[in-house]
C-alpha cells in the first residue's frame, strides 16, 4: 500500500541560484525500508526535512508530497506530529529533558495523552528498546549510542507510521551504529513500520533495505532494490560508500546478481575464483629512521581514586609514518592523544618529542612547529566567523607578521584545495569540508607531528577518500601522523602501522596487512570475504587486483 | 532508590516541611535535641562515615561559635558567671545560645538530607502540577548545563592544542577564554535550534499539553502522609495550648510534664526518627534475606 | 561553604570584641561598689526605680516574668533613696552605682554602641524593653520631667530627684501618672 508519494518535487533555498532538489519523484509503500545515499550536499537532508512539515525549510517548493493521499502542508498538526517520526543526526542536541523517563514521555505530553496511558506506553517502549534499566537515569549519563537509541525510542513511543532518520549513526562508533541499524531492522520486521534513512556507512544498511535511492546534485539518479542499484551504478563515485561485496562485484565488472553481504561475497568468490587459492598480497615493511614522538610506559588516570585509563602505553612514531590506533569507544583513545599532546600529564612515564621531554617545551613552543592535535569534532576548532579570520587569528597568536600570515594562508589553502571555503562561516560547511579546513588550521603552525582523533567520523565516503589522499601527501612530505579511530577500513587503507588499544595498553602493533589478517573479528570486510581465497587481502581493491591477476594467468 | 527516599516526593516534601517548621519555630530544647538526633541519624544513612565525621565536627564548632556570639550580645539571665564591660555574661544566655545553635545545626542537617533525598526530578514533580511550563524549562536547563560544560572543556582543549593560549601570559589566557566563549555562544545557538527542531518534530506546541511523572501515590505514601499530619497536629495543639513553652530568661523555666506535652514530645520523636527506622528496617530485612539465601 | 560560615561567625565575634572591648570582672568585683557616706556637707540626689505601670497592664506582660520577684506587688523595685553626688555624675552613673549596690540586675548598651551617643538601659530587674507589650521600656524623669537627652548625657546637681519608671505606652502613661500626682 502506498504511504508516501513524492511527485515531481523541486526545491530551492532563498538567495540560492541552484536548486537543492530537482524533479524528485518517489513512491514509498507501507513497510518499505528505504536508504537514501549520496555525497554531502546532494539534497538528502533537504528531501527528508520536506517530508516532515514541522522541519520543512523555508524556500521555493514545487511539486507535491502526499502522505496517505493528503498533501503534507495540509496535514493536521497532530497527525504530522504522531504519524511521521523524525530522528536527527546529532544524538546530543535532540535530547530535550534531563531524565530518560521524561524524554520518553515528552512527545506524549505534547499530545496531551493522559498520565496513566503515558506510563504504560513509556514502560512498554523502554522495555522493547532494552533501555528499561536506564529509565530513571539522567540523560547526560548515557553513552552516544544509548542517547541515539533513546532518541529513537522517544519518537517510537508516539507510534509513528513512517520513521525518518537523517544520518542517525554518523556520530556513533561502529558497534553502536550496528546495534542501532539492527534495531531499525527489528522495527521494520516486527512492526512493519516504514523507514526512510540517509546513511554514509552502507556496509550494514545495504543488505537489509528493500529500496535504495541514490542522489546526486539534487536529483535521484537511481531508485531501486539494492542489488539492482549495485548493478546499475558501476562507475559512479557514490559507490565508494557501498559495501565491500558490492564494490568488489563492480570492480570486477561482473554481471549477474550483485552480492550484498560478506557471505554472498564469499559465495561469489567461491563460484567465480575457486581455483585462485594461494594468491597473496606481498607485505613490505617500510623502515623509518627518525623518531618523531616516543612514549614509554605511560600511566594515567583522571582522578586520584579513579581507575587507570592508560596502563603502561609505549609507542614510537617516526617521521613519514602513519600510525593508527584502533579500539572501541570509551577505552581511552582520546585520553591517549591528550596525554601525548601534553593536555593531560601522565603520572608515570614520559613523552619525548624529537628527543626532548614535553616539559622542556616552554610556553607554546610544543604546539609551534612541532605538534598539532585535531579533535574529534572538527567544528570546535573554529572560533571566528570565517575560516580566513580564524586562520589569521591563530597565526597572529603564533607571532607571525601580517604579510607572512597572508602567504601562509594562501599556501595552505592551495595545498589542501580549500580556497573556495576560506570566506565561509565554519558551521555552514559540510562535515568533510569542516574536516579539511580544520586540518588546514592545524597545519598553519607547520607541525611535524599531527595527531588526529577520529578523523572519519561524520564524513562521507568521498570525503574520506580525499582525506586519505591528503594524509598520504603529508606523509610523503615527512609528517608523522598518529590517528586514533574505530574506522577499520580507513585504517587498513592508510596506515603504515596499526595497533589495538585495549585495557589501557597498545596490543599487537603491526603492519596493517599482518594486523588485520591476524584478527578474526576485528578486521576489514574485504578480509572477511577473501579469507581462505587470498592471503593478506585486507582491501577491496586488493581483492579486485588479485582476481584480475588470476584471470590473466 | 529505596526506603524513605522512594516515597512519593510530595509526601517527602510534606515531611520535611513539617519537621523544619517545627524545629525552627518551637523554641523548646527537647524539640531541638530530638530534631538534631533525627537529622543526624538520617544523614548517617545518606553519607559516608568520613563525610559524616567532618560534618559533625563542623556542627560542633558552629554551635560553639553561636554560643559565643549569643553571650556577647545577650546579657539577660539571673545567673551571671562573670561581667564583661559592665554587662553580665549569664548561664541562661549560654544555654539559650546552645539552643539556638542546635536549632540552626539541625535545620542545616535536615536541609542536607532534603537535598540528598529530593533530587531535581522529584523537585520538578512537587511543583510540576503548579507550573508545568516552568518545570519543563528547568528540566531543559538541567539537561543543557552538563552539555555546555563538556563542550567548553572540548573547545578549550582544542584551542590549547592549537597553540593559542598555552602561553604562560595571563593576557593570552584571557584572550583564549574570550574566543572559547564566543565559539560556545554560536554553538549553543545552533544546539538550541536543533533542540527546538526535535521538540517541534515531537509535537511541542500542540494544545492541550498533559503532564506526566513517574511517581505514584501508593498506600504506603498515604499511610506515611497520615502519620506526618497526625503527629504534626499533636505537636501544634500542644504548642498552641502553651504546653511546649519554654523560657531561658530571666531563668530557665523547666519543662511542662503534662500528658499532652509528653505526647507531643513522643510524637515529634517518632516523626523525626521515622526515616531512620524505615532505612534501617530495610537494611535488617535485606541482611535477613541474604542470610536465608 | 562550611568554612565560610565558620569564618563569618568568627568575624562577628572579633568585630564585637574590638568595638566593645574586653574588660572582664568577676561577679564579686562587679557588685563590690563603694557608696559614699552621706555627710552634712555632701551633695546628694534621690533615686527611685518602679514599674507601677506594669500592674495596670499585667495581661500584656510576658508569661515568664509574671512573678513577684520581677514585678513586686507595689511595683517598687528601689524605693526613693538618697545617694551622694560625685562631681560630673550623670543619671546613668547614679543608676549604675545604685543597682550594683543593691544587686539589682541591669543591662545596658554602652554610649559607643548606640546611634545617639548615649548609654541606653535595656533592662532592669529582668524587665526589658518590649517585655510588656509594644512601646514598653525604661524611661527616666528628673525632678518630675522627661528630657530629650540620653541618660549618660544628663548631668545632675545637688538635690535632683531621679525616677526610673517602666512605661508600657511610649512614656504617655508616665505623664498621666505625673498629672495625677500633681493633682
Amino acid at each position: 500500500m502506498e504511504i508516501l508519494h513524492i511527485q515531481d518535487l523541486s526545491f530551492s533555498y532563498p538567495k540560492s541560484k541552484s536548486k537543492a532538489l530537482t524533479h524528485v519523484s518517489m513512491t514509498i509503500n507501507e513497510g518499505d525500508f528505504v536508504v537514501i545515499c549520496g555525497e554531502s550536499g546532494s539534497g538528502k537532508t533537504t528531501l527528508l526535512k520536506l517530508i516532515k512539515k514541522e522541519l520543512a525549510p523555508i524556500g521555493n517548493k514545487e511539486g507535491r508530497i502526499l502522505y496517505n493521499g493528503t498533501e503534507i502542508d495540509k496535514l493536521e498538526q497532530r497527525v504530522s506530529a504522531t504519524d511521521i517520526g523524525f530522528v536527527l543526526q546529532n544524538p546530543e542536541s535532540q535530547i530535550v529533558t534531563d531524565k530518560v523517563w521524561h524524554e520518553l514521555a515528552f512527545g506524549l505530553e505534547n499530545l496531551g495523552v493522559p498520565a496513566d496511558i503515558i506510563r504504560r506506553r513509556t514502560a512498554e517502549t523502554a522495555s522493547y528498546f532494552g533501555i528499561d534499566d536506564q529509565y530513571r537515569q539522567s540523560t547526560d549519563s548515557l553513552s552516544g549510542g544509548q542517547k541515539q537509541l533513546l532518541n529513537l525510542a522517544s519518537v517510537m513511543v508516539m507510534q509513528p507510521r513512517i520513521l525518518i532518520l537523517d544520518e542517525p549513526t554518523s556520530q556513533l562508533d561502529p558497534i553502536a551504529s550496528d546495534e542501532f541499524i539492527a534495531t531499525l531492522k527489528k522495527l521494520n520486521d516486527e512492526l512493519g513500520i516504514t523507514i526512510i534513512l540517509t546513511e554514509h556507512r552502507l556496509e550494514s544498511v545495504f543488505p537489509i533495505t528493500n529500496k535504495v535511492a541514490v542522489m546526486e546534485k539534487g536529483r535521484v539518479i537511481s531508485f531501486d532494490s539494492p542489488r539492482k542499484v549495485g548493478n546499475q551504478l558501476k562507475h559512479n563515485k557514490i559507490s565508494l560508500g557501498f559495501p565491500c561485496a558490492v564494490r568488489m562485484f563492480q570492480g570486477l565488472d561482473a554481471s549477474g546478481e550483485c552480492p550484498l553481504t560478506i557471505k554472498e561475497g564469499r559465495d561469489y568468490l567461491a563460484s567465480s575464483f575457486s581455483q585462485s587459492k594461494g594468491k597473496s598480497v606481498a607485505v613490505t615493511d617500510t623502515s623509518f629512521d627518525e623518531t618523531a614522538l616516543e612514549a614509554k610506559d605511560l600511566w594515567f588516570r583522571y582522578e586520584k581514586r579513579s581507575a587507570d585509563i592508560l596502563r603502561g602505553v609505549s609507542i614510537s612514531l617516526h617521521k613519514g609514518e602513519i600510525y593508527t590506533t584502533l579500539g572501541s569507544t570509551g577505552v581511552g583513545k582520546t585520553t591517549l592523544l591528550n596525554v601525548l599532546s601534553g593536555i593531560n600529564r601522565a603520572y608515570k612515564g614520559g613523552v619525548k618529542v624529537f628527543g626532548k621531554k614535553l616539559s622542556q617545551y616552554k610556553n607554546n613552543s610544543l604546539y609551534k612547529d612541532n605538534l598539532a592535535l585535531l579533535p574529534q569534532n572538527p567544528a570546535i576548532v573554529f572560533t571566528q566567523d570565517t575560516v580566513r579570520e580564524d586562520y589569521a587569528k591563530l597565526l597572529k597568536a603564533l607571532g607571525l607578521a601580517n604579510q607572512e600570515i597572508d602567504e601562509r594562508i594562501a599556501d595552505i589553502s592551495d595545498k589542501l584545495g580549500l580556497s573556495d571555503l576560506l570566506d565561509c562561516h565554519p558551521s555552514d560547511l559540510s562535515g568533510g569540508e569542516q574536516q579539511k579546513c580544520a586540518i588546514g588550521k592545524t597545519l598553519l603552525s607547520s607541525p611535524k607531528i599531527l595527531l588526529l582523533d577520529e578523523p572519519t567520523k561524520s564524513i562521507d565516503a568521498y570525503a574520506k577518500q580525499e582525506l586519505i589522499g591528503l594524509l598520504k601527501g603529508l606523509k610523503a612530505s615527512g609528517m608523522a601522523v598518529l590517528i586514533v579511530s574505530h574506522d577499520i577500513e580507513f585504517a587498513a587503507q592508510i596506515s603504515d602501522k596499526c595497533a589495538l588499544f585495549f585495557d589501557g595498553e597498545l596490543i599487537a602493533q603491526d603492519e596493517p596487512h599482518r594486523f588485520f589478517s591476524g584478527n578474526n573479528y576485528y578486521t576489514t570486510a574485504a578480509y572477511r570475504i577473501s579469507r581462505g581465497f587470498f592471503e593478506n587481502a585486507v582491501l577491496t581493491d586488493e581483492i579486485i587486483t588479485l582476481c584480475k591477476e588470476n584471470y590473466d594467468d | 532508590m529505596r526506603g524513605f527516599a522512594s516515597l512519593n516526593p510530595r509526601v517527602l516534601a510534606l515531611y520535611f516541611l513539617s519537621v523544619l517548621l517545627i524545629t525552627m519555630f518551637m523554641w523548646n530544647p527537647a524539640i531541638q535535641i530530638i530534631s538534631l538526633l533525627g537529622s543526624l541519624l538520617l544523614l548517617s544513612t545518606l553519607t559516608s562515615a568520613k563525610e559524616m565525621l567532618s560534618d559533625i565536627c563542623f556542627y560542633a564548632v558552629l554551635i560553639l561559635l553561636i554560643i559565643a556570639v549569643n553571650l556577647m550580645f545577650s546579657h539577660n539571665g539571673e545567673t551571671p558567671m562573670f561581667f564583661l564591660n559592665g554587662n553580665p555574661i549569664t548561664f541562661e544566655a549560654l544555654l539559650y545560645g546552645a539552643e539556638a545553635g542546635v536549632m540552626i545545626v539541625s535545620v542545616i542537617a535536615w536541609c542536607k538530607c532534603l537535598s540528598r533525598i529530593i533530587t531535581t526530578d522529584k523537585f520538578q514533580y512537587i511543583f510540576g502540577g503548579v507550573a508545568p511550563e516552568v518545570m519543563l524549562i528547568l528540566s531543559m536547563a538541567l539537561r543543557f548545563i552538563p552539555l555546555f560544560k563538556r563542550q567548553y572543556k572540548r573547545v578549550s582543549n582544542a584551542q590549547k592544542a592549537m597553540g593559542i593560549y598555552s602561553q604562560e601570559s595571563r593576557a593570552d589566557k584571557l584572550k583564549g577564554g574570550v574566543w572559547t566563549l564566543s565559539a560556545l555562544t554560536s554553538w549553543s545557538l545552533e544546539n538550541s535550534v536543533e533542540t527546538g527542531n526535535a521538540m517541534k518534530a515531537r509535537g511541542y506546541g500542540l494544545k492541550p499539553r498533559s503532564h506526566y511523572a513517574i511517581f505514584k501515590f501508593g498506600i504506603n505514601d498515604f499511610i506515611i502522609a497520615l502519620i506526618v499530619i497526625a503527629f504534626t497536629v499533636v505537636v501544634l495543639i500542644s504548642s498552641s495550648l502553651g504546653k511546649l513553652d519554654f523560657y531561658f530568661y530571666p531563668n530557665i523555666s523547666g519543662f511542662d510534664l503534662s500528658y499532652l506535652s509528653i505526647t507531643a514530645y513522643i510524637s515529634f520523636g517518632v516523626l523525626t526518627l521515622m526515616p531512620y527506622f524505615i532505612e534501617t528496617k530495610e537494611d535488617i530485612k535485606w541482611k535477613f534475606y541474604i542470610s536465608r539465601i | 561553604m562550611k568554612k565560610d560560615i565558620l569564618i563569618i561567625f568568627s568575624a562577628i565575634l572579633v568585630v564585637a570584641a574590638l568595638i566593645m572591648g574586653m574588660d572582664f570582672q568577676s561577679v564579686d568585683e562587679y557588685y563590690l561598689t563603694h557608696i559614699d557616706d552621706i555627710k552634712p556637707d555632701s551633695q546628694t540626689v534621690f533615686l527611685s526605680i518602679d514599674c507601677k505601670t506594669i500592674l495596670e497592664n499585667y495581661d500584656k506582660l510576658d508569661d515568664n516574668l509574671k512573678f513577684e520577684k520581677y514585678v513586686p506587688k507595689d511595683g517598687i523595685i528601689l524605693k526613693k533613696t538618697e545617694y551622694v553626688l560625685r562631681k560630673g555624675d550623670t543619671v546613668f552613673d547614679i543608676l549604675s552605682r545604685a543597682v550594683r549596690h543593691n544587686k539589682i540586675q541591669m543591662e545596658y548598651k554602652g554610649a559607643n554602641e548606640t546611634a545617639y551617643k548615649s548609654a541606653y538601659i535595656e533592662g532592669i530587674n529582668y524587665l526589658y524593653e518590649l517585655s510588656c507589650g509594644e512601646g514598653s521600656g525604661w524611661s527616666f524623669l528628673v525632678n518630675g520631667k522627661m528630657t530629650e537627652y540620653g541618660c549618660s548625657q544628663v548631668k545632675l546637681k545637688d538635690g535632683d530627684v531621679v525616677e526610673w519608671k517602666y512605661t508600657c505606652n511610649f512614656g504617655e502613661d508616665l505623664k498621666q501618672a505625673d498629672d495625677k500626682e500633681m493633682k
